[in-house]
């Protein structure tokens, strides 16, 4: 609830014309340049990677994969948690921002919450790709059918599916509705007969008048307000997927908010990534400035922090429990097969981001973007190692096995690694990436506090 | 702000409330489970709030705001008297052999580690002596210099240490009156229920006034939301793992009378709030605001006697209504009067 010295977010002496034509002028009067096209490219390859690894994996099965008896869950759900965590963040970010006034928001929300679409969007698909018969996973929406079958409400898996879709329909009207204001600006900026008639069409006779702006502003604060319980509420259904089994490590009361913890700290570290990467490919450098970057930096350094006390709690309990399996989970994972690994990411997720206690090189973009960077691989590695480490070492040694990744398993990652990429750059040229709308209430306020 | 309701007869309240505690204590030797169970529960409320405020004045110091100045008048004495726990903790201390099991049996710690190295009376009490001296430090640090990036950074460092003593003090004090269970949450939850604690005091003090009603109250309605979320969801993962040891602890809690309090707790700082915080026009009144508090204090003080009482029965619960009235009499008392002006020109200067 602040609201902090502007000063810094906006240049100095800009008009609102000025910061329109910033934002919409990479859309509607240039065309995309070399380095946007040669990654459209080559993220588009990588989308058809996908599309052909997912038609293997549906005409050959999950043999394909790592996954194996002890560690059935392997890479797809380790991705799926990774990515939904991603998608986590943008909605909260915005809604959470703009609860709390905070006037760095305008800058960095709009992108964000295309994030949260495309991220939650490829997180949906991971679980449907490991199920091994994937036409059944209808079987998890609540349909009406001839044998009077329901889905069993007991299971997490049931609540985490509907978590998503609610989530995912949610963010799509938080998003487009935000959106609204600054597609009838396209409209209006609009040369091409086709653009005015499309850019018209979805800002749905946007005319900017009071009565719209009022009727905008309830419905998008009450929205914000409604997002928050919802975005906690999706990572702590995915948490209870874990949780909701008895095994050693995984049964924990820790893990809901924990994993939204994790959640929050991977999406505002992409969010960092996409900033640097935005504010490059637009020319942008005026409204996501250092200062951004710096406030960014904070949060990654609290969430990091969030993420030591949560491992702290995990390893003290673990380490008190009589269940001898939970002391024997304690003991793999720093002494364990993937030890290693976990190491790296205790390095990635905690050490590293101690480097932001550092005013100055929360300052420099490249700092705060290097360690958002190294902290989204450790994220990734701790989705993974959730999984193999509790699997592998189960209640029943005869079941111990290690898990090894195939070539297809990392195909499919860097298949939607590169969807993700295909679908942002898409968005980058389509859409304006900053809350036009946004800026101009904050220079509003930038001018009514000078 | 308000002065604190019962500041004048608070110290007086506290002294005969201990001085008939003390009393029972001589002629009823065999109630001293019971009254050690409700004097950790009166404990665990009153520094709820005065640790809730610190990490409040803590948060404000990192993020800035209108609420964080408005409400200082009230936070700040309540932190401040952090060292006041320390004397009011020897009771407890006194007490762990009558209240904590482990104490007399250390298998009961799990492994002879957990017994060695942690769970003693020796390492609970260093613990909690560390912790309070920890808070009681990072109070005076907060409440002496001036904003600026050295306040900041005990802010922060403090808000990590304080997660930790948080945490390592509910496992200790709370959840090892039965030693098998663990809930890895519970620190967590304990945090943001001393939150809302807290900001449900600055609430009945009035500290907001006018100008920051509004934020206290989105505050008050995000700290209830978030304490009933981590309660829930504590009681959702146990409920459906239904491992023995673990469901035990609730299943103690859930037959009667134990459940009808945690009902009572959840109505008054749970779904009462939430009708009075969610419509807009009450929830930016301060006068709503003040008629809500008490009722969800009360709620927050039953859940307190709800988590410790069951360890040491029905009598715990005079003993727990009495302790709070003498722990929170001392409090006030205390806290309200030497304190607040003691600490009122450097407040003042604040505002300044």
């Amino acid at each position: 609830m602040s609201a902090g010295p502007e000063e810094a977010l906006l240049p100095r002496g800009t008009s609102y014309g000025a910061l329109v034509g910033l934002v919409a002028d990479p859309l509607m009067r240039r065309r995309a340049g070399r380095p946007w096209r040669i990654a459209f490219a080559v993220s588009g390859m990588l989308t058809l990677l996908l599309a052909g690894c997912t038609a293997w994996l549906f005409l050959r099965g999950i043999g394909i994969l790592g996954n194996n008896t002890a560690v059935v869950w392997g890479f797809p759900i380790a991705n799926y948690v990774w990515w939904i965590g991603i998608g986590n963040a943008g909605t909260f970010i915005s809604a959470a921002l703009l609860l709390t006034r905070q006037p760095w928001r305008a800058a960095i929300n709009r992108f964000a919450e295309a994030m949260t679409l495309f991220a939650v969007g490829i997180a949906g698909l991971f679980p449907i790709l490991h199920l091994g018969r994937p036409h059944y996973a209808l079987w998890l929406t609540p349909y009406p059918n001839t044998q009077g079958l329901w889905p069993q409400w007991r299971s997490a898996l049931v609540w985490d599916f509907a978590a998503i879709v609610s989530y995912l329909t949610f963010s799509l009207m938080f998003f487009y509705l935000g959106l609204i204001p600054d597609l009838a600006t396209l409209r209006d900026r609009a040369q091409s007969r086709a653009g005015q008639v499309i850019y018209g069409v979805l800002a749905l006779g946007w005319r900017g008048s009071a009565r719209h702006w009022h009727l905008h502003d309830t419905l998008y604060r009450t929205l914000a307000a409604m997002a928050l319980p919802l975005v906690v509420s999706v990572h702590s259904v995915a948490a209870m997927d874990f949780s909701a089994s008895l095994m050693p490590g995984w049964q924990e009361t820790i893990f809901p908010p924990y994993f939204v913890v994790g959640a929050l700290f991977s999406g505002f570290g992409m969010v960092v990534v996409l900033a640097a990467l935005i504010r490059w490919g637009l020319g942008l450098q005026a409204i996501i400035t250092p200062r951004h970057f710096a406030v960014m930096g904070k949060v990654l350094l609290a969430g990091s922090l969030g993420m030591a006390l949560c491992y702290g709690t995990e390893w003290l309990s673990a380490w008190q429990a009589e269940d001898r399996a939970e002391r024997e989970h304690l003991r793999a994972l720093f002494t364990g097969p993937y030890a290693p690994l976990y190491f790296a990411m205790l390095g990635c997720n905690l050490l590293v981001p101690q480097l932001l206690w550092s005013g100055r090189l929360r300052g420099s973009i490249p700092a705060v973007v290097g360690v958002a960077v190294v902290l989204n691989i450790g994220m990734w590695l701790e989705r993974v190692l959730i999984i193999w480490n509790t699997l592998s070492h189960g209640y029943l040694p005869s079941m111990h096995g290690v898990f090894s990744p195939t070539l297809w398993d990392w195909l499919i990652l860097a298949g939607s690694l590169g969807f993700f990429a295909f679908l942002m750059l898409g968005f980058a040229r389509l859409l304006p990436a900053v809350a036009m709308h946004d800026m101009g209430k904050l220079l509003r306020r930038q001018r009514s506090g000078a | 702000m308000r002065p604190p309701p019962w500041q004048g007869p608070a110290l007086p309240l506290g002294l005969c409330g201990t001085a008939v505690l003390g009393l029972a204590l001589l002629l009823w030797p065999a109630a001293r489970p019971a009254l050690a169970a409700g004097w950790l529960a009166a404990l665990l409320f009153w520094l709820g709030i005065a640790l809730g405020a610190l990490a409040l004045l803590a948060i404000h110091a990192l993020t800035g705001g209108r609420w964080g100045t408005a409400l200082r008048p009230v936070l700040a004495p309540a932190a401040g008297s952090l060292p006041l726990f320390l004397p009011l903790a020897l009771p407890l201390l006194l007490s762990l052999g009558v209240l904590y099991p482990w104490v007399a049996e250390p298998e009961l710690a799990g492994h002879p580690d957990v017994a060695r190295l942690y769970l003693n009376a020796a390492g609970f009490i260093l613990r909690t002596g560390l912790a309070l001296l920890l808070w009681s430090a990072l109070a005076w640090l907060l409440l002496r210099l001036e904003q600026g990036p050295a306040r900041q950074g005990v802010a922060a460092l403090g808000l990590v240490l304080h997660g930790v003593a948080v945490t390592l003090l509910g496992f200790d004090w709370v959840l090892s009156l039965a030693p098998h269970f663990h809930s890895t949450a519970f620190g967590l939850s304990l945090l943001v229920s001393q939150l809302l604690a807290a900001l449900a005091w600055a609430a009945l003090c009035r500290g907001a006034g006018e100008d920051a009603a509004a934020d206290l109250g989105g505050l008050l309605l995000a700290a209830v939301l978030g304490a009933l979320y981590l309660g829930f969801s504590q009681y959702l993962v146990i409920w459906y793992g239904n491992l023995p040891h673990k469901a035990a602890w609730y299943l103690a809690r859930g037959a009667s009378p134990w459940l009808w309090l945690e009902a009572l707790s959840l109505l008054l700082s749970g779904l009462l709030p939430l009708l009075v915080l969610l419509p807009g026009g009450l929830r930016r009144s301060p006068a709503a605001q003040a008629r809500l508090a008490p009722w969800l204090l009360a709620g927050l003080s039953l859940h307190h006697a709800w988590l410790v009482a069951p360890a040491a029965g029905p009598w715990s619960l005079p003993a727990a209504a009495l302790a709070t009235l003498s722990v929170g009499g001392l409090w006030i008392g205390l806290a309200y009067r030497p304190l607040a002006a003691w600490l009122a020109p450097a407040a003042q200067e604040r505002a300044a």
